[in-house]
């Protein structure tokens, strides 16, 4: 389903994104494979644009327009993370897996309007971490593989830990609704 | 020169370097918590043992760190200062199952090398969510220091 060439529909969004948001500079937003190792670490280390840097995470009053660019920014930014990997403080490449790529873009896809995207970042094993940070009620979400892991009330004496559930490529869970809207 | 390992009391100081861009916004001067500790449950995370550092020691560190990513051609992070908390309020962080970690000496050619590492509880193995969450309230605590900032001399 999904690879570092040949995403039609990707690449769709890519140029509508590049076309609706000219002030999003990043060496992300076009990621293609590393031909070797060395490359690969080279190219990763130099994309220090992560999710923290975007904006547009809100989800009221933004049109459908917006909403739609800042997705495909978060869809590219994850396909990087399997690409090319992101380098972690101890020096590792972390890559995602596959099956985590495949249903992080589900994910976003399923994210009803009226609920904020998440900041998003690997897990460096394999997993992406998706953050709802910016509220009342803190949540997050690790995408590992087709399992979710939620945590409601995230860094908070009422922490909930949700037991993993897999996602379906036809809806969010509830139970993850519920600790993400 | 090989240090001995010894036990790192709870009211000692323990210091992280922060680079920018990654963990630090150098544009709005803010502190990228989510950045500020990747790390994998199997390994330990760097920190200096203010017991053998100085702060401009601990400076000193981060500058050579940075000098040491330029030699390798590696884009450089830039060093902007260090966060420093109490081990003690380290050790105190825990997720609602008991989850925590802990602050080990781990010398190398610096004898102020710690590492925080993640302590298992009765063997039990810490589920993914969970574990993201400690680590949150383990950037949480460092992000809610002030960044004693430097800025290294240019080489």
């Amino acid at each position: 389903m999904m690879d570092c060439f040949g995403l039609e529909s990707l690449d769709k969004i890519d140029r509508i994104d590049r076309k609706s948001s000219s002030s999003w500079k990043s060496d992300i937003s076009l990621p293609q494979p590393a031909s070797s190792d060395t490359e690969r670490w080279e190219r990763a280390a130099e994309s220090t644009a992560t999710s923290n840097y975007f904006e547009g995470f809100q989800a009221r009053g933004v049109s459908a327009g917006a909403r739609s660019a800042t997705r495909a920014r978060l869809i590219n930014l994850v396909r990087d993370f399997y690409c090319n990997g992101y380098p972690s403080t101890s020096g590792h490449l972390w890559k995602i897996d596959r099956q985590t790529l495949e249903a992080a873009f589900v994910f976003l896809q399923l994210l009803p309007e009226q609920i904020d995207f998440p900041k998003v970042i690997p897990d460096g094993e394999g997993g992406l971490v998706m953050q709802w940070d910016q509220r009342q009620s803190p949540a997050l979400l690790v995408v590992d593989r087709w399992k979710l892991h939620g945590v409601g009330n995230a860094g908070t004496d009422q922490a909930e830990y949700l037991e993993p559930v897999t996602l379906m490529p036809s809806h969010i869970p509830p139970a993850v609704l519920a600790i993400v809207a | 020169m090989c240090f001995d390992v010894e036990f790192i009391p709870d009211e000692d100081s323990i210091s992280r370097q922060i680079a920018a861009p990654r963990q630090y916004d150098l544009k709005t001067k803010a502190l990228i918590a989510n950045e500020l500790f990747l790390i994998r449950r199997e390994e330990g995370e760097s920190v200096n043992w203010r017991k053998y550092a100085t702060l401009d020691q601990v400076h000193n560190a981060g500058c050579h760190r940075q000098a040491l990513r330029i030699a390798k051609g590696h884009t450089p992070g830039t060093y902007v200062g260090a966060l420093t908390v109490l081990v003690g309020a380290t050790r105190r962080l825990q997720t609602k199952n008991g989850f925590r970690f802990d602050i080990v000496h781990f010398p190398t050619d610096d004898q102020s090398h710690a590492e925080i590492q993640y302590l298992r509880v009765d063997r039990a193995e810490i589920e993914k969510g969970e574990w993201t969450d400690l680590k949150g309230r383990l950037a949480t605590l460092f992000a809610s220091q002030l960044l004693e900032p430097h800025v290294c001399p240019r080489a």
